[in-house]
């Protein structure tokens, strides 16, 4: 069963599904999984040689397919450094929106030089002379990505910011942000988008959306939540396979 | 027996803070935790001798310092220290109100050090004696109390669950069923990891449920599930507020100990010098002669005899009013009505001194009131079948009942640098998935330093601006050390000296109580194993806006490169997100969101899609040229050529010119502009048609000589030279 386990893992698949598929419980697949990956853990060196983990160049069209470790290209880069020694910015695309309160979202950002080139060589102007804007988008209950939202508002940013503290938004209510620039002929272009955050209700619920969406869910009806869980599966590679 | 019952939870927490050196201030929060706090618990406990139903959360961190023989050791030192103090103190000329007070700490510190002794030093068997005598019932935090609703990925939640647990049944000999969520923060989602790594309980501030969609049938009166499953107990807070209100609470009454007049701001330097700090600062000595007094600040002298009265005078209060209003909701059934009542434990010792013989003396009581004292698990297992199902919205029992006090303008800047850690640590699980015993270890110290990096004590205290320079101080070392090590790791300047060198500075959690993996996710191990290595070496990135067209020769060339052994990687406007295509790497990218008006600024956003799918890929892909293969994506593929330094080929079909021959105005210069630029940057241009040779020469300016297409198809990179640095 293992070498089944480790094949369906391989390929993507859930605990959950893989159990479905060995007409098995979750629990037994887990415990599997587990022991197998202690066991790894547990091999002495010698039976599992270092492989190199830094940038190297590798003779071109080496034969062997070597299914093992695909060492990144990218390891911590130099970076900036404060008075502290703390890095001053990373290089990365990161734009997060969490929670301070129901009425309160803190939102960061950073933008890569890429990006920045990107918009400089695509606009024909420097970075300094765009007018950055934050846009909050109210996409309650619909496909943000389909382009439906509910409503948006949108504000100057100051230069040299790289944080908000976004107040006041609506308890209950699921948000995206995004960090853009606003262009002469008046669009706003998004640069930077956050995943979905939901602000906490802060009142008893009298016309709740959630009711009939969690039976659902303790049902066994759906695959997924069909709400926004704040927490999520997040992967360096996100968009890589 | 009355209808109804009780619960208390008391949660035992600090961060961790020993060190190796000597002297260091914030050591002597956990002696004071300790004298106050934890060993009057424990005499409470073994006093009454008989199943009480409280439940003890005692954290990760905790625990470590508990079990650490330096700290033991310390604490024997700083004991001693205070009794000499006494004996110092009791030889001058004192008043008799005085002197008695310090008569009943020179008994109380001698019963400490009796106590402390007869566990051997370790408080952790006692606790664990208790729970295996039944008297109470114990469990524990996530590892280092990090603030759950604001971890970035689903790892780094787990992570500190997981590794809490693991610390606490290394220590305890089991796993808890339930966990004490640091701040009692909750956020949707945070259930199924719970529920996955065997939590089937924990707790909530009462906004949380009341406020829950839908309303639960029994308010507060009763836990309720979360939709993954996980029991949530609410706090209640009138029958809370009853005892540690800061108005109508106990511990502000006259004859209680004074918190904040210690005798080491009573006494000239000289006197106490001794028993300072060597660098001559001034700390609490923990005697504290002062009685509250009223609201004064005349303070009057503490006399034991009447604060010990006055407990007893609270306890029976508090049974009484708790019996009655269990009374009012006598009507409850399925389940019965449930208070609970969770609390940090230092208030019972350290901020209430009097706080552990209330509690003690409230357990008789309740038993005149014929109130059942239950711990959640009992309850669970009594009334699981009488729970409702409900979504409950993020929450914490901190200031205004969210997130304020780990958000704010004070403590803001931590934030992002802990997600990096996170980001950082699942690129190097996943790829450095090889098991060497060194790597492995790398890992765990990753981890560690994580962990403790994470705390929310960093954040909290940042927030209350009091010791706020060691937390500022400690956050940074914690992600300085991090990224040393991780450099170390990238650069294999690692060896097992160093990492013991480093774990000896900060041993908290051993190595067996981290999993290494855990930060792995079962994409990232597919990514990490399906995937030959030779695949992301010297690799070419096309970027086309159609691929599959019969007029735009893209897949043909793609195909033909990775036939000949060339690891090609195409990004272009698709809806499927990946496809591996006749050994083509191929990228689907969309715009999302909602829609622009302009057609440039559409092309704008076209364009960041591209650039973002090929940065990504950039982590792991190591590119030698980018072709771009359409005037489309001339700004992405600009902006990768720039940036990354490799050099640019572009394919020219058509140009606007070509197009629209005839018209001006703003969209044709800026198309055009964008155009004759990337040609201008491109190392090679190739032409697919003649006719356009003309356009690319005259009209943008190209000084190199466009080459024809076709005749280079087998080698298209031969005239590729390599850009110069900002060329």
């Amino acid at each position: 069963m293992l070498e089944q386990i480790i094949k369906m893992k391989e390929q993507g698949l859930t605990t959950k599904q893989i159990a479905a598929q060995l007409d098995t419980t979750e629990g037994k697949i887990k415990y599997a999984w587990t022991k197998y990956r202690k066991s790894l853990t547990e091999q002495p060196s010698a039976e599992a040689p270092k492989v190199k983990s830094k940038t190297v160049k590798q003779t071109k069209k080496s034969t062997a397919p070597v299914l093992d470790v695909v060492p990144s290209v990218q390891v911590m880069p130099s970076l900036e450094r404060d008075a502290f020694g703390m890095a001053t910015h990373y290089e990365d695309d990161i734009l997060h929106a969490i929670v301070q309160s129901p009425t309160a979202l803190y939102v960061y950002w950073e933008l890569s030089e890429l990006s920045k080139q990107l918009l400089e060589t695509h606009y024909h102007t420097s970075f300094d002379s765009f007018r950055k804007e934050l846009r909050v988008i109210d996409v309650t209950l619909v496909d943000y990505e389909q382009g439906q939202a509910n409503r948006t508002y949108q504000f100057e940013l100051p230069e040299m910011t790289n944080a908000w503290f976004v107040r006041p938004v609506t308890p209950n209510t699921t948000y995206i942000i995004e960090w853009g620039i606003q262009t002469i002929d008046g669009d706003f272009v998004p640069v930077l988008r956050s995943k979905p955050v939901e602000t906490p209700r802060d009142e008893a619920v009298t016309d709740g959306r959630f009711a009939e969406v969690v039976q659902h869910w303790q049902y066994g009806e759906v695959e997924q939540p069909e709400w926004v869980e704040v927490l999520r599966p997040y992967s360096y590679f996100d968009r890589v396979r | 027996m009355r209808k109804g019952y009780f619960s208390l939870v008391l949660h035992a927490h600090l961060p961790y803070i020993r060190h190796e050196e000597a002297h260091r201030l914030e050591e002597r929060w956990m002696y004071e935790a300790i004298s106050e706090t934890y060993i009057p618990l424990l005499w409470e406990v073994d006093r009454l001798s008989r199943p009480l139903g409280w439940t003890v959360s005692i954290s990760p961190p905790v625990i470590e310092m508990l079990a650490d023989p330096l700290i033991q050791e310390r604490y024997i030192e700083h004991i001693e220290d205070t009794l000499r103090l006494i004996n110092q103190e009791l030889e001058r000329d004192l008043d008799q109100k005085e002197r008695d007070a310090l008569m009943f700490y020179q008994d109380r510190y001698h019963d400490l050090l009796n106590t402390f002794l007869h566990w051997e030093k370790d408080l952790n068997r006692a606790f664990r004696h208790y729970k295996e005598q039944g008297y109470l019932d114990l469990i524990t935090c996530t590892a280092t109390h990090g603030f759950s609703p604001h971890m970035l990925s689903e790892q780094a939640a787990r992570s500190e669950i997981q590794t809490g647990l693991n610390c606490f049944e290394r220590h305890y000999g089991f796993r808890p069923s339930g966990l004490w969520m640091p701040e009692c923060a909750y956020t949707p989602g945070l259930d199924r990891i719970l529920y996955e790594e065997g939590i089937r309980y924990t707790f909530v501030d009462e906004h949380s449920i009341l406020n829950a969609d839908p309303s639960p049938a029994h308010g507060i009166g009763a836990p309720v599930y979360s939709p993954h499953g996980v029991a949530l107990f609410p706090r209640d807070q009138i029958i809370s507020g009853k005892i540690w209100s800061s108005v109508i609470g106990y511990p502000g009454h006259p004859d209680y100990r004074e918190f904040y007049r210690d005798l080491a701001y009573d006494r000239e330097w000289d006197q106490i010098a001794e028993f300072m700090h060597p660098e001559g600062l001034r700390y609490d000595t923990g005697l504290k002669l002062h009685r509250v007094t009223g609201e004064t600040d005349q303070k009057d002298y503490y006399v034991r005899d009447w604060a010990w009265q006055r407990t007893s005078e609270h306890a029976a209060d508090f049974a009484q009013a708790l019996g009655e209003h269990l009374d009012t909701y006598q009507a409850q059934d399925f389940p019965p009505f449930l208070v609970t009542a969770p609390f940090d434990a230092e208030l019972f010792g350290h901020w209430w001194f009097e706080g552990p013989d209330f509690l003690g003396k409230a357990m008789e009581r309740l038993e005149d009131q014929e109130i059942e004292s239950i711990s959640p698990a009992t309850f669970l297992e009594r009334h699981f079948q009488d729970i409702d199902t409900v979504h409950v919205a993020m929450g914490t029992w901190g200031r205004k009942g969210y997130a304020e006090v780990w958000i704010n303008e004070r403590n803001d800047w931590m934030i992002r640098h802990l997600h990096q850690l996170e980001k950082r640590l699942a690129g190097v699980v996943a790829r450095n998935r090889h098991q060497d015993a060194l790597t492995v270890k790398a890992k765990r110290q990753l981890i560690r330093e994580y962990l403790l990096a994470v705390s929310s004590d960093w954040p909290f205290i940042l927030d209350g601006q009091t010791t706020a320079q060691y937390a500022a101080n400690r956050f940074r070392e914690h992600v300085l050390r991090f990224e040393e090590t991780e450099r170390r790791l990238d650069a294999e300047e690692l060896t097992m000296e160093w990492l013991d060198d480093r774990y000896r500075e900060y041993p908290f959690l051993q190595d067996t109580d981290i999993e290494p993996d855990v930060f792995l996710t079962a994409h990232d191990y597919y990514v990490a194993v399906k995937r030959e290595k030779s695949w992301n070496t010297d690799a070419i990135l096309l970027f086309v806006r159609q691929y599959d067209t019969s007029e735009r020769p893209a897949e043909n060339l793609a195909k033909r490169l990775a036939a000949a052994g060339e690891n090609v990687y195409v990004v272009t406007e698709h809806a499927e997100a990946y496809r591996l295509q006749d050994g083509v790497h191929v990228y689907g990218v969309q715009v999302s969101g909602l829609p622009l008006v302009q057609t440039y600024n559409q092309l704008a956003a076209l364009n960041l899609a591209f650039l973002r799918q090929a940065q990504a890929l950039s982590k792991i892909v190591d590119f030698q040229v980018v072709h771009n293969f359409n005037m489309d994506t001339a700004s992405a593929a600009q902006a990768f050529s720039k940036v990354k330094n490799i050099p640019l080929v572009s394919n020219v079909y058509d140009l606007e010119s070509e197009r629209s021959p005839d018209r001006s105005g703003g969209l044709v210069v800026a198309i055009k502009r964008l155009e004759g630029d990337a040609l201008r940057h491109s190392s090679v241009v190739y032409l697919e048609r003649e006719e356009s040779r003309h356009g690319v020469e005259q009209e943008y300016h190209v000084e190199k000589k466009p080459l024809r297409f076709e005749e280079n198809l087998e080698k298209p990179y031969q005239h590729v030279t390599n850009p110069k640095k900002n060329g």
